[in-house]
């Protein structure tokens, strides 16, 4: 079996958590199938700049294509489409335009896909946002899967990606509430799904007092690992941190690891520790008392799996829904909502001994029934043996005509993705299983508690007929 | 393939979230969520406040403009303003054609609503703006107030259970005898050997902890441990066993300095002590009292605190004063002074009198 992996940028240093994803991906799936990854010349994400060479490459053994990328991100002019497509009634073209400007624009690479998609027997597609993705599952439509990597932002409400969840030959997501998300935009139960997630390398025997020794961290501490931002809820964090340093009767310290774009607060018991290797950050996750994961969006925590790994347990923003039904759905994990519940479960946590130890203990658990590696390659394997068994009929629909591209009917993206359910997924049930005949689906699960109104129904009553389809689509 | 599936362990996330909720909600009183007060307090202010025509120089400009407005109310404006002109040809011309103007329509009315608009009060502008500001800063305020008041209640509970948990604390303290103590063979006399001297404050520790339940009465472990090495048949030394008596003077009467106490003739024609020694004496007395409170001895405490190293009180003396029957010795029956005792009755007289004044336990009679 031949694979693809197409991923927005890839490398060994690039440690963004989509891009991670898809080089976990391609390099657990080359001990089953023959994998080449294709991906563009760009390392940074904010500017797409072409620094690394086009042609062909290995890492880590996996064999990597890259291609140029046309023009580098203008961050005003995207700053300004994206204004406009998340708040304002627009045009399909000016979504278009919007994927444009977010890049990384790499006509070639497109060209290469439909040119030679053939080739392959499935092309996996890394985050669905990406100019890569939108138009390289529209080249390859019949071979294409789906690893959305979606968050709950605005941009899940653009019109234009609807015909693609619906279109695509199968989708890996990454968690049930990224499920119910997706399916309450695009109505697309019917494509075939699997719930995968991600595995994580986390060594057998971290060293904790290591960790100890070597940073000079002493006594109880929680630990933070991620880039130190304020849209990682790294902000809310050190307020409700402070606070919790203020009443003066917990004893926790935080750790920080990672780069920082934020001005850390100033107090002894608040350290930043900066950038550390993987082996340093398992110690760390090793003596730490427990995670803190403030991000608002996730698709899917892996700095949290890690620590479920290692036994600890977590502590997560609840105002993310992926990562509070996670909390739930494991057992090993507590959330907050506010300063006092923050405060409150941290203390819960340090304070009683037991409730740490058998979250930790669920947690482990947890990441050993779902995301060893060896689950992981199961079910993505099982995916494409799937999907061999059937015929493809599905394709996406094609762009509207150039009038109809312009027409500005389109909502804006916020309200759209206001309009949709919101919560974690509680259900501890099995994901319903949607067959249609002649396809037979692997597993396509709406994880939306029943007493919500169906997914589709919701986004048909919302969507005038027609919005965003070809006329071609609509007489059919 | 697996699926998620929500694990029954000994812990349940959601069972644990709602107690905190439950404990955050009993603390504040109030069902309301940090985002729903914060919601509330914008909502109220938002109301009045616009941060766009917020002027934080309104006293100044407010001192402007009155200024202003004196100066500019000497402007008259009469019916005649409108047809003024600095040119006296065109003034004659209009007054020659005024009446034929008055003919189209009349300019009157013009005339005395611009009368009127001339006094309006700018200031009126500036007052409402000050009203406006009043009425953020008391709502501002009132939510300021709000939170303030929820903080004194938290910190009450906090201060009472601190309390609470201090009192608990000092009931606990321990008498922990050291292992020479254990090993050494029941006292058959009232007095230790000479090497003993120290041994109450070297090797005697207090330990915090659980009182034994044999000790339910006030001297607590230290009474139980060291008795058992004391038997009370012994006899022990009047001298020294009086001065562990000493402290169940009820702490009301004045405080019996160690040459006052030797005979109330004697602490007559006693000089005044000086203050050093004095403010010993309290001290001692202080830790005595707390000795008798926690359930150690006194004697043993300061033998434990005492800074000098002249001489403990012999172990055997100890468990005499502290052997005392169970129905006199309570937590509150230490304070209580019991007329029956004779110990008591011999207290002042026979409490042991150090020259120095730094130590009333050497033991010497």
């Amino acid at each position: 079996m031949k694979l693809a992996v197409v991923a927005q940028r890839y490398g060994e240093a690039i440690n963004g958590g989509a891009e991670l994803h898809a080089r976990y991906i391609a390099e657990h799936l080359s001990r089953h199938a023959d994998i080449e990854v294709l991906t563009t010349c760009a390392i940074d994400y904010i500017t797409w700049k072409n620094e690394l060479p086009a042609g062909t490459d290995r890492v880590n053994g996996v064999a990597v294509r890259r291609f140029r990328v046309r023009h580098e991100r203008n961050p005003l002019a995207f700053g300004k489409r994206s204004l406009q497509v998340f708040h304002e009634r627009h045009s399909v073209a000016d979504e278009l335009a919007w994927l444009d400007a977010e890049g990384p624009a790499s006509p070639a690479l497109i060209r290469y896909i439909a040119h030679h998609g053939v080739e392959y027997d499935y092309l996996i597609f890394f985050s669905y946002r990406y100019y890569h993705a939108y138009y390289g599952t529209r080249a390859a439509a019949s071979r294409a899967v789906l690893v959305p990597t979606a968050e709950r932002d605005s941009a899940i409400g653009l019109s234009i990606f609807t015909p693609v969840f619906r279109g695509v030959r199968a989708l890996m997501y990454n968690s049930p509430e990224e499920c119910a998300m997706i399916q309450a935009v695009s109505g697309n139960q019917i494509v075939p799904s699997v719930i995968v997630g991600i595995g994580s390398d986390v060594p057998q025997n971290p060293q904790a007092a290591r960790f100890r020794q070597k940073h000079g961290v002493r006594g109880p501490f929680a630990v933070y690992v991620g880039r130190i931002d304020e849209n990682k809820g790294c902000k809310q964090l050190f307020d409700f941190f402070s606070s919790y340093l203020r009443e003066e009767a917990g004893q926790l310290t935080l750790v920080l690891i990672g780069n920082s774009l934020l001005p850390i607060p100033g107090h002894p018991r608040i350290r930043h520790l900066g950038f550390l290797d993987d082996t340093d950050k398992f110690d760390a996750m090793a003596a730490a008392d427990l995670l803190i994961v403030p991000s608002y969006f996730e698709s899917l925590s892996m700095v949290a799996l890690e620590a479920w790994a290692l036994g600890r347990p977590v502590l997560a923003n609840a105002k993310c829904d992926v990562l509070k039904g996670q909390c739930i759905r494991s057992n090993a994990g507590l959330y907050y909502d506010n300063e006092a519940e923050f405060i409150g479960a941290l203390r819960a946590i340090e304070g009683q001994r037991w409730v740490s130890g058998a979250l930790g203990r669920n947690g482990r658990q947890f990441f050993r029934d779902h995301y060893e590696w060896p689950i992981i390659e199961r079910k993505y394997l099982d995916v494409f043996d799937q999907l061999s068994k059937e015929t493809s009929v599905r394709v996406i629909d094609p762009l509207p005509g150039w009038f109809e591209r312009r027409r500005p009917d389109c909502p804006p993206g916020a309200e759209v993705v206001d309009s949709i359910p919101s919560g974690p997924s509680l259900s501890a049930q099995p994901p319903t299983t949607v067959r249609r005949d002649p396809l037979p689906m692997i597993a396509t699960g709406p994880s939306v508690p029943p007493d919500r109104p169906q997914p589709s129904a919701r986004y048909d009553r919302r969507r005038p007929q027609g919005r965003g389809r070809s006329p071609r689509s609509r007489r059919a | 393939m697996s699926d998620f599936t929500v694990r029954t362990d000994s812990v349940n996330v959601e069972q644990i979230m709602e107690q905190i909720r439950a404990r955050i909600r009993e603390k504040r009183g109030v069902d309301y969520t940090e985002q729903q007060i914060r919601d509330l307090a914008a909502m109220k202010l938002e109301t009045f406040l616009d941060p766009r025509v917020v002027r934080s120089d309104l006293l100044e400009r407010f001192q402007r403009a009155q200024a202003a407005q004196a100066a500019a109310s000497h402007v008259t404006f009469g019916p005649n303003a409108i047809f003024d002109t600095e040119r006296p040809i065109v003034a004659r011309i209009r007054r020659l054609l005024r009446p034929v103007l008055k003919l189209f329509f009349n300019p009157n009315p013009i005339s005395q609503a611009l009368v009127r608009l001339n006094d309006i009060d700018p200031r009126v502008d500036m007052c409402h703006e000050i009203l406006h500001s009043l009425v953020i800063e008391l709502t501002r305020t009132g939510i300021e107030v709000t939170n303030l008041k929820m903080r004194v209640e938290s910190l009450t509970g906090r201060l009472e259970f601190n309390e609470r948990r201090a009192r608990a604390l000092e009931r606990a303290v321990a008498y922990v005898p050291s292992a020479d103590e254990q090993a050494s063979p029941p006292l058959t006399g009232g007095s230790l050997p000479a090497a003993a001297p120290n041994a109450g404050r070297r090797s005697g520790s207090f330990a915090g902890g659980p009182r034994p339940s044999s000790s339910g009465h006030g001297h607590g472990s230290s009474a139980s441990a060291v008795s058992r090495q004391a038997p009370s048949s012994v006899r022990p030394d009047p001298a020294t066993s009086t001065a562990q008596s000493a402290p169940a003077v009820p702490s009301s009467s004045p405080p019996p300095s160690a040459e006052q106490s030797s005979s109330p003739a004697l602490s007559a024609g006693t000089p005044p002590q000086s203050a050093e020694g004095a403010g010993h004496q309290r001290g001692r007395r202080r830790r005595r009292r707390r000795g008798r409170r926690s359930g150690g001895s006194a004697a043993t405490l300061e033998g434990a605190t005492g800074a000098s190293g002249d001489a403990a009180p012999p172990a055997g003396e100890i468990s005499d004063h502290d052997a005392a029957p169970a129905g006199t010795s309570g937590p509150g029956a230490a304070f209580e002074p019991n007329p029956g005792s004779a110990d008591h009755a011999a207290a002042p007289a026979d409490f042991p009198r150090d020259p120095s004044g730094r130590s009333d336990s050497s033991g010497e009679p």
